[in-house]
């Protein structure tokens, strides 16, 4: 039901992840922006964990050769539908040879395309997510090609065209970006001034990050006598490692499950998102945060994106025709277009007659 | 001197539990008589663990868990466990993988036997003489980082990586040993292959041997390859095993 015409520099089926086998060696893979791909499926009434496409930079075009609903989520990557551009956190439609194409970042580096349903691919160790470098997930472990072909799974909510999100606020990718990492596990590898340097300096993203990490540009950072090396251990995501070259690499969805570099610390779970989105040449700062503090912000918003629930469509009054009179009728301030033929929206009275306004959907 | 077992903080959702900083096979056992005790207390919020060498990563949901309640969790497991954790005699399956080695399937075999000053018998009679311990998996889905090796068989890595390693090949780098669950480019000296698959993404668990536990080459001849590759193709071969004890 959607073919991809040209998949950009980097599309990828995504999910939540593939969290359970990293003692196996397996990434957790899914969405580098998680944020994004939940919001996406809360809009559609989707199961939060609903595969979507993950699309990188731009450069994506691909064909409807079906009636779907949709969202985007995520970057702005200035969204088109048939040429004409397309609200976010939107929900919309597309029917049969509509063409959707998202073309360059404005701000931020990866949107997600939800599908009502989402996208139907086999789980593999009980996630959709694509993990190039192990080969599995997504569409035969790899990324997505001009003429692949994808189907959605059935929908469980009919989500309505025009639904937002109400009382979710979205960062501001297009500014320089101050990111907070909790020191740990082994900060105390590096000198004082070493430490000081990262949390004092500003560092700029490199081109050479992917969904592995982030690397960075700027001052070396300094090590004490441990140097640059440890014996291996486990990574969590967001770590922080300053490898040989002493610029930071901020570790991500597809990152190794273990690794020989010492971690100055771990970017704040809520922050994450903050950082998926940064593309090259963003300016980064790193700022010092507490455990304690990154959960209590980690858990408002939780609670924001809990209360963000989808909102129809509103129409404040809309004009109806009686005996060649028109008038103006007011609607409540609540669903108008439920798909529900004959339910009553409002009612108004002409010369002592009781006229009713309801829905009738024309074929 | 740094006191162990300690905990170290790795984000506002993992906790490190670290038993030395060293590649070492006492070490190694602390991390897995751990990650098993803890894993039967079963506390709810903790999504994963990851044992490596040295340490145990505990994910966890911190909406779920607060961290100071895991670190009371982490605190009493090994308050039980005491001193006892490192000493503890374990047991672990050891995994018999078959291997044809030398010719085709191993084709550094001659060199790294000159290398070592000893004729390829010898060689492969040491490499298959050892249990190796499997201290972690990494790297690559199903990678084992094996512990153990004869050091008089240990040889530099290649100076310039082969672009395809097959899957299944057996190879030497430096004082390690180890074997390529999925092709892939690699600079390890190649000596041998097996044909059982370390890992398939279509099981639960994917890889054919577990952290933890140990392995031990055995050379196989072409015939017994033959039959090998034959139960694999049909779905009825699975890996001997014995227990070992450690």
């Amino acid at each position: 039901m959607l073919t991809i015409k040209t998949p950009g520099p980097l599309c990828t089926v995504q999910d939540s992840g593939r969290p359970g086998f990293q003692r196996f060696g397996v990434s957790t893979s899914g969405a580098v922006d998680q944020t994004a791909l939940l919001l996406g499926n809360r809009l559609l009434g989707n199961d939060p964990n609903a595969p979507a496409l993950e699309v990188t930079f731009g450069g994506f075009k691909a064909e409807f050769s079906a009636r779907a609903a949709f969202a985007i989520t995520g970057g702005d990557l200035t969204a088109t539908l048939n040429g004409t551009e397309v609200s976010l956190y939107t929900v919309l439609r597309a029917g049969q040879g509509d063409q959707l194409a998202m073309s360059s970042p404005r701000s931020g580096l990866r949107a997600y395309l939800c599908i009502s349903g989402g996208f139907d691919l086999p789980r593999v160790l009980g996630s959709a997510a694509t993990y190039i470098p192990g080969v599995m997930g997504g569409l035969r472990g790899r990324a997505l090609q001009a003429g692949d072909k994808l189907s959605s799974g059935e929908a469980a909510a009919s989500p309505e065209t025009g639904t937002v999100l109400d009382g979710i606020t979205l960062p501001d990718w297009s500014q320089d970006i101050t990111v907070r990492v909790i020191p740990g596990p082994q900060d105390e590898q590096f000198t004082a001034q070493g430490i000081d340097t990262f949390f004092g300096s500003e560092f700029t993203v490199s081109d050479r990050s992917d969904r592995q990490g982030i690397r960075f540009d700027g001052p070396e950072i300094e090590a004490g006598q441990g140097g640059y090396e440890i014996v291996s251990d486990a990574i969590a995501t967001g770590s922080v490692q300053i490898p040989g070259d002493r610029r930071p690499i901020a570790l991500l969805a597809d990152r190794q499950t273990t690794g020989g570099y010492p971690k100055i610390g771990v970017v704040a779970t809520v922050d994450l998102p903050l950082l998926a989105q940064a593309a090259p040449g963003t300016r980064v700062r790193f700022a010092r945060m507490g455990v304690d503090e990154a959960v209590k912000a980690l858990r408002t918003r939780a609670q924001e994106i809990e209360r963000a629930v989808p909102v129809p469509p509103q129409l404040d009054s809309i004009s109806v025709a009686i005996h060649g009179e028109s008038y103006e009728v007011a609607l409540p301030r609540k669903s108008v277009a439920t798909g529900e033929d004959g339910r009553i929206l409002a009612q108004v009275e002409v010369n002592g007659t009781l006229y009713t306004v309801s829905i009738r959907e024309d074929a | 001197m740094t006191a162990y077992p300690r905990i170290l903080t790795a984000g506002d959702s993992g906790l490190v539990v670290e038993f030395g900083a060293e590649i070492d096979p006492a070490v190694n056992r602390s991390v897995y008589g751990f990650t098993a005790a803890f894993e039967e207390v079963a506390v709810t919020g903790v999504t994963e663990l990851v044992p490596t060498y040295r340490s145990v990563l505990i994910h966890f949901d911190p909406l779920q868990l607060p961290p100071q309640r895991l670190q009371t969790e982490v605190d009493s497991v090994l308050a039980q466990l005491g001193d006892a954790i490192a000493g503890t005699v374990r047991s672990a399956p050891l995994y018999r993988i078959p291997v044809a080695y030398g010719g085709e399937d191993g084709p550094d075999l001659e060199r790294v036997a000159e290398h070592a000053g000893m004729d390829a018998d010898r060689l492969i009679e040491i490499h298959s003489g050892g249990a190796y311990q499997v201290y972690m998996l990494g790297f690559l889905p199903g990678f084992p980082y094996l512990g153990g090796m004869d050091q008089s068989i240990a040889c530099p890595r290649l100076e310039t990586p082969r672009v395809k390693v097959p899957a299944g090949s057996v190879g030497i780098a430096e004082s390690q040993t180890g074997v390529y669950p999925a092709d892939s480019p690699g600079g390890w000296n190649l000596i041998g292959k097996t044909p059982v698959p370390l890992f398939d993404p279509a099981k639960d668990p994917p890889a054919a041997i577990e952290p933890g536990s140990f392995v031990q080459f055995v050379p196989t001849g072409p015939d017994e390859i033959g039959t090998i590759r034959a139960e694999i193709s049909a779905g009825g071969y699975t890996i001997p095993v014995a227990e070992h004890s450690t």
